[in-house]
């Protein structure tokens, strides 16, 4: 269920953050140090998730440490939208003692629940008392605050706003939130968030993908507030706009390999001055998903029945794609103004099975070692007592998988990255604003990663990634996975050609909070200087 | 006979008395122990005259208020008392209870209508085409939730009235016995919206077992049905979300049940499931409408003398040695024959029973109330090279309108009150059975340390239990472990 299900149930997830998917509890705290290794894992986990007060770490820039700090939240999800709010103007006396000529019979209806009497509107509600019919909601709250161990710290607040009424519909034994002719299952959601974050090393190689390799830095501290309104318009299909002002400055740096010591305006536009931006976007999001799951063969009570294979295929198709157009007005100097377009792209086949009998683990048995390390997560073990050769009763583990049980092969994902800047005759876009590739960005998303953090920069940006990602359950929360980097930056006037093309591959580890990838380790090949080690740590604000 | 059917299906909606339902369907050629419309119950006014079954039961209005069936008031129907002591003539107070609870003399009387072939063609269809069993009775002689308790675990933990909120959280359930690691078998439990199971804090921890009912037949035509699927039906109207209760629960229309039942009938009909699947569809109690069969005692074998008693209820004191009314039950399946007709005793501890002795490895009954229901896994009465391959088409179900007047008269209760000030349609009342929901769901998730959004003080409305529940739902789906298909942990 997811069932479920369950259910006709209503969850509502406004995508706000890329935040975790369900927040453990401290339940496996009390018996940390007696417990297994897996309850560890989970109280260890519920220290970075649970509501409403928990650690967390990233989210500072790569280069600058590992941060380490606070959240406190409020996450309700579930809160449904169609739960109209108690309407203050009601009066509520107890029918039975204003109106004495009620029918029993109703009375008897009504029950003898708490509050069990009907409601009479009044005629003359206070102006103060009057609320909207709509759902308001003020919820999914969020404030952190981390700090490095290089002195980099940020600090974040938000909240999400519902203002909008759905009303829950039933089409095909499917539950849709309705607003006018949409259906979907997500609702539309205001989020206004505040954010200052205040960086100590952030590098610089020049401009374009044929930047020298000498590594220069700079700091930089940034402010922004807005928001983020999302109207989903389909079940996979969502409208969303952005207005926020942002304010960055580059403290003064004289040290000799700073960026303000080498380079200048013409090399480094915005280096000197910093004006306030008025950021503004519109994008549209695509998430579907698709399964493909062969019907199980028709059941027979033949005497023969045709023999039924172990597993069926379970392919989980789905398409994660977001293509946008961003404006940046430059409100001091005019000269910085730019517009951006970007596309991203994950195309996803999460790979696997379903067992169709059951198997258990016998002495001497082959298959079963080979499927509990492919899918040892689908499996089920117990200890139980059995008598053992001289007669005493010994403890047994058993294992098995049972039908239905999925078996995860792995996911392969296909990634696109493709940003295109457009400025006037007279405008630049400033290196700070300038999509990067190389290791991880300042908004840590991985890129080449056989190249250092930021290591190109340009107007413009094409990348490609191949990744296939497979958890290895007996070492959960770790995983493994291998892939493939290609991409260019390049200037205004100069192509994203093969000319500036860089590529990389290579193989590393995965390390999930939560069955979100929260870290990966790697050792990427292919730029050229050897094996290049990096670690890339999951955005969570 | 030997077991061809590797699957079963039970789909238990509410409060129906068999007589209610189906008893009208005997005849000659179709000898079940119905009625034979001479059936009749006193009346609650001084010096009337006896009320008898009658033939024109309406799908919705003629038992608005609910008849009363807690174990109290099932003690007036069938003993004539309120202690339950026999002595007297049995099976009589059903039109007396009824115009105590509704405090209509006339109103009492509507306790005896009762359904036909044709008022109620979906159930009714089924029944002559497959196996009906006409001594099908509840577990117990009291409400839903203990009835329900005793369906998955022969047992209510000691609670006979609606007011169980512990019980549903305390429980062990057949479900817990079918998700042994160990077990090849699986279960799953389809539901449209809330359900009592999720109160049990095994389920509540293990949730991969929940599905939406929305899921079901396209399951079925993928022949994914596990061995062992018990569906729910949705307990509460929400017509603003489109949503309309098919548990056929008074005051709630008959026809949305019967619509479901045809639902479940044409998803299993048209899986590749259908021959190795039997279909029970089976009401939890009588919910205080007529019967005429006096429920049986039951008595401990002294066989099980090893097995333990179910709990006892300690207020009002029963030891769960008498079983409740009769209800409908219907068996489905290609390997029946048309107008079976099944008498032997069950309750709804045959399906634990039979559930135990088919799908689990553990063979240990619960109690001995389990160990000595019959179990139906011989039922099945065509042998293999005679399997039925007729496609029984059902006829649309009927919405069998109460009078005009009659139905302006329901409605007209709301709106009599003619006392200023001026009152508006009655905001809907959440019905008994969401709030006992409600309550022992949030009696488990206090024990899982979940804090609801709402409390169940704070219902209201009909709405507000609907969005209790709801809520309460999607809080345990998000604190259940899973410890079957998603990995096991040690």
């Amino acid at each position: 269920m997811r069932g479920r299900c369950v259910s006709a149930t209503a969850v509502f997830l406004l995508g706000l953050f890329p935040a975790l998917a369900q927040a453990q509890s401290y339940d496996s705290c009390p018996g940390f140090w007696s417990e297994g290794i897996h309850l560890k894992i989970d109280c260890v986990e519920a220290l970075f998730s649970a509501s409403p007060a928990h650690f967390t770490f990233s989210s500072v820039p790569p280069g600058n440490g590992f941060a380490l700090g606070g959240v406190l939240e409020s996450k309700t999800h579930f809160v449904s939208p169609s739960v109209a709010l108690p309407n203050l103007n009601l009066m509520c006396p107890d029918i039975r003692n204003t109106v004495p000529n009620y029918a029993d019979a109703t009375r008897q209806r009504l029950g003898d629940h708490e509050n069990s009497y009907l409601c009479v509107e009044d005629p003359n509600p206070p102006p103060k008392q009057k609320l909207n019919t709509a759902s308001v909601t003020l919820k999914d709250y969020q404030v952190a605050i981390a700090g490095s161990t290089n002195g980099s710290w940020y600090t974040t607040g938000s909240f999400s706003w519902l203002p909008l009424h759905y009303t829950q519909f039933t089409k095909n034994g499917v539950v849709y939130q309705k607003l006018g002719p949409l259906l979907t299952h997500q609702v539309f959601g205001i989020q206004f968030y505040g954010t200052h974050r205040n960086v100590q090393n952030l590098n610089f190689y020049g401009e374009s993908a044929t930047s020298a390799a000498t590594q220069y830095a700079f700091k930089q501290t940034e402010t922004y507030e807005g928001s983020i309104a999302r109207l989903p318009l389909t079940t996979w299909l969502r409208a969303e706009g952005q207005v926020e002002h942002r304010q960055i400055s580059l403290p003064q740096d004289t040290a000799s390999n700073s960026v303000q010591s080498n380079f200048g305006e013409a090399t480094a536009p915005g280096i000197f001055v910093q004006p306030g931006f008025l950021h503004s976007a519109l994008a549209a999001d695509t998430d579907a998903t698709w399964i493909s799951e062969p019907a199980n063969p028709k059941e027979t009570v033949d005497a023969n029945p045709v023999p039924v294979s172990l597993i069926k295929h379970r392919f989980v198709f789905r398409a994660q794609n977001r293509a946008g157009y961003e404006w940046y007005h430059d409100l001091n100097t005019g000269h910085y103004s730019f517009g951006q377009f970007a596309f991203t792209g994950d195309e996803s086949i999460r790979l696997g099975a379903v067992f169709l009998k059951f198997i258990d683990n016998k002495p001497g048995s082959t298959a079963f070692p080979f499927l509990r390390f492919l899918c040892g997560g689908a499996g089920h073990e117990a200890t139980v007592e059995k008598t053992g050769p001289n007669g005493k009763p010994v403890k047994v583990k058993e294992e098995s998988f049972k039908p239905k049980d999925v078996c995860d092969f792995g996911q392969l994902d296909f990634k696109t990255r493709l940003v295109f800047s457009q400025t006037g005759a007279a405008n630049v876009v400033p290196f700070y604003y300038q999509p990067t590739l190389g290791g991880s960005d300042i908004e840590s998303r991985v890129s080449l990663r056989g190249y250092p953090d930021y290591r190109f920069r340009g107007n413009d940006l094409a990348l490609v990634q191949i990744e296939y990602t497979k958890s290895i359950q007996v070492l959960d929360p770790v995983g493994i996975y291998t892939f493939y980097d290609g991409g260019s930056a390049a200037l205004a006037g100069q192509s994203l050609g093969a000319a500036r093309y860089r590529q990389d591959g290579g193989v590393g580890a995965t390390v999930r909070l939560q069955g979100k990838i929260v870290l990966r380790a790697y050792a990427a090949m292919g730029a050229g200087h050897g094996v290049h080690l990096g670690y890339n740590l999951e955005k969570l604000f | 006979m030997p077991t061809p059917f590797r699957h079963l299906v039970v789909l238990m909606l509410e409060n129906r008395s068999f007589d209610h339902m189906l008893g009208f369907l005997q005849s000659p050629e179709y000898p079940i122990e119905g009625l034979t419309g001479n059936e009749i119950n006193p009346s609650a006014a001084e010096g009337g005259l006896p009320v008898v079954v009658s033939r024109d039961a309406h799908s919705v209005h003629d038992l608005n208020p609910d008849p009363g069936h807690d174990f109290i008031d099932v003690n007036v129907q069938i003993f004539g008392n309120k202690d339950g002591i026999p002595g007297g003539p049995t099976m009589q107070g059903f039109v007396q209870d009824y115009a105590l609870v509704s405090n209509h003399v006339e109103q009492g009387a509507n306790v005896m209508k009762c359904f036909t072939a044709d008022t109620l063609p979906v159930l009714s269809t089924l029944a002559q085409q497959y196996a009906v069993c006409d001594h099908w009775y509840s577990s117990v002689p009291g409400p839903t939730i203990p009835n329900r308790l005793f369906a998955h675990a022969a047992s209510s933990a000691g609670s006979v009235t609606q007011d169980a909120v512990a019980a549903p959280a305390v429980v062990k359930t057949i479900f817990e016995v079918i998700d042994d690691p160990e077990n090849p078998s699986s279960f799953r439990i389809y539901a449209p919206g809330a359900s009592i199971l999720m109160a049990n804090l095994y389920l509540a921890r293990h949730q991969q077992g929940f599905h939406a009912y929305s899921e079901f037949r396209n399951d079925c035509l993928k022949g994914d049905l596990p061995e062992y699927t018990f569906i729910e039906p949705s307990y509460d109207d929400d017509f603003a979300n489109g949503v309309f209760a098919t548990s056929q629960h008074p005051d709630f229309p008959v026809n949305q049940g019967e619509a479901l039942i045809s639902d479940v009938y044409n998803a299993l009909r048209d899986g590749s499931q259908w021959e190795t699947t039997l279909l029970l569809i089976v009401y939890d109690e009588h919910g205080g409408i007529f019967d005429h069969v006096l429920p049986p005692a039951v008595v401990k074998n002294p066989a099980f003398a090893g097995l333990p008693d179910p709990p006892p209820s300690t207020d009002p004191p029963f030891a769960f040695n008498r079983l409740g009314v009769r209800v409908p039950a219907v068996f489905v399946s290609p390997f029946i024959k048309a107008g079976t007709i099944l008498s032997e005793p069950f309750d709804h501890c045959s399906i634990v029973a039979t559930v135990r002795k088919l799908f689990c490895l553990d063979k240990t009954p619960f109690n001995w109330r389990e160990a000595q229901a019959a179990t139906f896994e011989n039922i099945l009465n065509l042998p293999v090279d005679q399997m039925r391959t007729d496609r029984v088409v059902l006829p649309a179900p009927v919405v069998a309108d109460p009078p005009a007047d009659m139905a302006a008269a329901a409605g007209g209760a709301f709106a009599i009150a003619t006392a200023q000030p001026k009152i508006p349609p009655a905001v809907k009342k959440p019905t008994d059975l969401a709030v006992s929901m409600a309550r022992a769901m949030e009696y488990t998730m206090s024990h899982l340390g979940i804090k609801p959004a709402m409390q169940t003080s704070q219902i209201y409305s009909a709405q507000d239990a609907s969005s209790f529940l709801s809520d309460a739902a999607v809080a345990l789906s998000g604190a259940g472990k899973t410890a079957g298909a998603g990995g096991s942990r040690g």
